[in-house]
């Protein structure tokens, strides 16, 4: 296995990745086998991480959906693991973020993403979901990448201490990953990001707990540990988005059925 | 979905299920297999099984008192030990397997998943009750091609319902579980007063129970007294209503081997418009100096017996229970169809005329000490007020 990640090491070096700077390197690469592939290299920092990225990796490669990328080959040399999986053309969300303000779009892409999400909850979750991490493709449909792994790879970076990860995760992440009360951490806690995707969908971007927006002197992640949020959408859709943005987990929807059947009831008066 | 009352089972069921039949004063019954014998419950009819809850009663897992050995699923019938990675690895679905068997096998309305009793705040309680029967029982019903809902029991103290994060942290526990319907919730509280007085235990455990309802689950409330009229404007689905005052407390002392050689208390009398029982011995002064005492009264048949120049007052005597079975229910199915905001609004009325009675009560001469005065109703009211102003229903 060693090997075979060296030799992919090498032969990625002095190429250009189409993305550097987040947690890893991603390249685009022509494989003969697999034919176009996104390989992601990363550090980790110890054995057990590695082991249980891989097992969380044998899961992944087990779901076969369009909402997912598949996932080819999971290797790793002393210090760096190497993902390769289906390359998704299109675009991160983050770029087309404005482009859902219509209700029915924004929910129609919710809809989506929870279809997909499905497939992993309760037992994974992405911990992870933000618009960077959902590629649209080109007919639309959303695919979610970044799954899992990253966060278990890289388990300090998901913490608020941790700075160096960026200022977006922290945006995105629920009470109980800030305050790192890992046992409460499930299914709710993909859906309260889902929860900030949606606002954001809805309000062209505008992040509900932005301390610009609401005009206070927090930051993104004390708005979120004080529920001080601000989310301006037409009111058939409010109250799910504000029981999605449940402080706690058990104030969010318990089950995705139920969270599903009322955007349902939405989609229906439309 | 209307309030249903459940009989909380224990010594002399027989007089729960002549109340149940002669004056409906309950929907069902939880069985307690510490005071019944197994045979006893195989023997009851199907449609009282079909709306029976069976409490199994693991509360204290190393000993099985009395009638608790002829449950071969008790913990302590099937190891002498427990807790010991030697039981839970051994002994822990096993035991799961067959008191869920039992519980299918009878017809239950629901399967409880036992709990057991554990004081103070642990930390580990959740992880704990996972561990030793909540992941086995859960086990065991997946393997079950279908089976009724699924209830999972707590014992609650009013330590962790006092303290935020405990509670939060139990709410995002009790929600979070996979398998589980509804939850049978029991709170831990002294019996001494009679009525529970505490009203920040009141408020936080209304709390509690409306977050547990938020999340659509199925909620069951064990051991209740008179307070369950407080907590019926959080919307439970079931309360309890019992005859002897450890059916309407929960204390674990009466778990343990001990409780066998109490004395009996002296015998009460259940005024609904007190929402208070009376120490049968102030009867007379109440008949001497109440001009309306007539009034006062609930009158029944059971009224009539008691009130025979010839009833011996004992607490044995079953008319003392019935009576009260009957007039609180009553007063329960009063509200029963209404929402947390009208129910809010009767009990607080409720408790107005109440107080109305203990002042003139106290104007006739007659202090009460704190068992049979009207002190409890302030301070549920205060508690509710403040659950009501939560709500924004004042
Ligand atoms: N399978 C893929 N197909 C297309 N683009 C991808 C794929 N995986 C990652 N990317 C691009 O690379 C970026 C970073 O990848 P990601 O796995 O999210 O790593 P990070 O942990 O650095 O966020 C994504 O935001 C996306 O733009
Ligand atoms: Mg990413």
């Amino acid at each position: 296995m060693k090997d075979k990640a060296k030799e992919i090491l090498n032969y990625l070096e002095g190429k250009t990745p189409i993305k550097t700077g987040g947690q890893k390197r991603v390249y685009v690469v022509n494989s003969k086998k697999y034919g176009k592939i996104a390989v992601k290299i990363g550090k980790f920092d110890s054995e057990k991480v590695l082991e249980r990225a891989k097992r969380e990796t044998e899961t992944q490669t087990k779901i076969d959906s369009p909402y997912f990328a598949k996932v080819y080959e999971f290797l790793a040399t002393d210090r760096e693991y190497i993902i390769v999986e289906e390359f998704i053309e299109g675009e991160t969300l983050t770029k087309r973020l404005t482009e859902y303000s219509e209700v029915k779009d924004a929910l129609d892409l919710l809809n989506h993403l929870i279809e997909g999400l499905k497939l992993l909850w309760p037992r994974i979750v992405h911990r992870d979901l933000k618009p960077d991490n959902i590629i649209i493709k080109s007919n639309g449909n959303p695919v979610i990448i970044d799954l899992g792994i990253a966060r278990l790879l890289d388990h300090t970076s998901l913490t608020l201490s941790d700075q160096g990860s960026g200022p977006c995760t922290p945006a995105y992440a629920a009470i109980e990953q800030l305050t790192n009360r890992k046992t409460d951490i499930d299914w709710r806690t993909d859906q309260f990001a889902l929860g900030i995707i949606t606002s954001q969908l809805l309000m062209k971007g505008q992040h509900p707990f932005d301390p610009k927006y609401i005009g206070n002197r927090n930051s993104y992640a004390d708005n979120i540990m004080s529920g001080i949020y601000k989310i301006e959408v037409p009111k058939v859709v409010s109250e799910l988005i504000k029981k999605m943005l449940g402080k706690e987990p058990h104030q969010r929807f318990r089950k995705p059925e139920p969270l599903i059947e009322k955007l349902n009831k939405i989609s229906e008066v439309l | 979905m209307a309030l249903e009352i459940y009989h909380q089972l224990g010594h002399n069921a027989v007089w729960n299920f002549d109340s149940i039949r002669d004056d409906n004063t309950g929907d069902g019954v939880i069985i307690s297999p510490r005071h019944i014998k197994r045979s006893k419950i195989e023997a009851y009819p199907v449609n009282t099984r079909n709306r029976a809850i069976f409490d199994p009663q693991f509360f204290l897992p190393r000993e099985a008192f009395k009638k608790l050995t002829t449950y071969e699923f008790f913990p302590a019938n099937i190891a002498n030990e427990f807790e010991t990675n030697g039981f839970i690895e051994s002994h822990a679905n096993d035991c799961a397997e067959a008191c869920v068997n039992f519980q299918i096998e009878n017809g239950f309305r629901f399967i409880t998943i036992p709990t057991r009793y554990l004081p103070g705040m642990p930390s580990d309680f959740s992880a704990n009750l996972e561990k030793i029967f909540i992941r086995p029982h859960i086990t065991a019903l997946n393997s079950k091609t279908n089976h009724n809902q699924v209830l999972l029991e707590i014992i609650v103290n009013q330590q962790m319902i006092n303290d935020a994060e405990y509670q939060r942290d139990l709410l995002n526990w009790l929600t979070g579980l996979d398998g589980i319907d509804g939850i049978y919730l029991i709170l831990e509280r002294p019996s001494n007063p009679k009525q529970f007085q505490d009203e920040n235990t009141i408020y936080n455990y209304l709390r509690f129970i409306n977050a547990i309802k938020l999340n659509d689950m199925f909620l069951v409330m064990g051991y209740l007294g008179l307070e369950s009229l407080v907590y019926s404007i959080a919307s439970p689905d079931i309360v309890t209503i019992g005859t002897f005052e450890n059916t309407r407390v929960f204390q674990i002392d009466s778990f343990a081997e001990s409780e066998t050689d109490r004395r009996g208390p002296r015998p009460r009398v259940y005024f609904s418009k007190l929402i208070q029982s009376i120490d049968h011995g102030l009867l007379d002064a109440f008949s001497r100096r109440l001009d309306d005492y007539n009034e006062l009264l609930d009158h029944n048949g059971y009224q009539v017996e008691m009130f025979q120049p010839e009833f011996k007052w004992h607490f044995t005597k079953s008319a003392i229970y019935k009576h009260h079975l009957l007039e609180f229910s009553t007063q329960l199915r009063n509200i029963a169809e209404l929402d947390g905001r009208q129910r809010f609004e009767r009990v607080t009325e409720m408790i107005n005329i109440a107080n109305d009675n203990f002042r003139r009560i106290s104007e006739a001469g007659i202090p009460l000490d704190i068992d049979s005065g009207g002190n409890h109703l302030n301070i549920w009211l205060t508690a509710m007020n403040e659950f009501a102003q939560d709500q924004g229903w004042r």
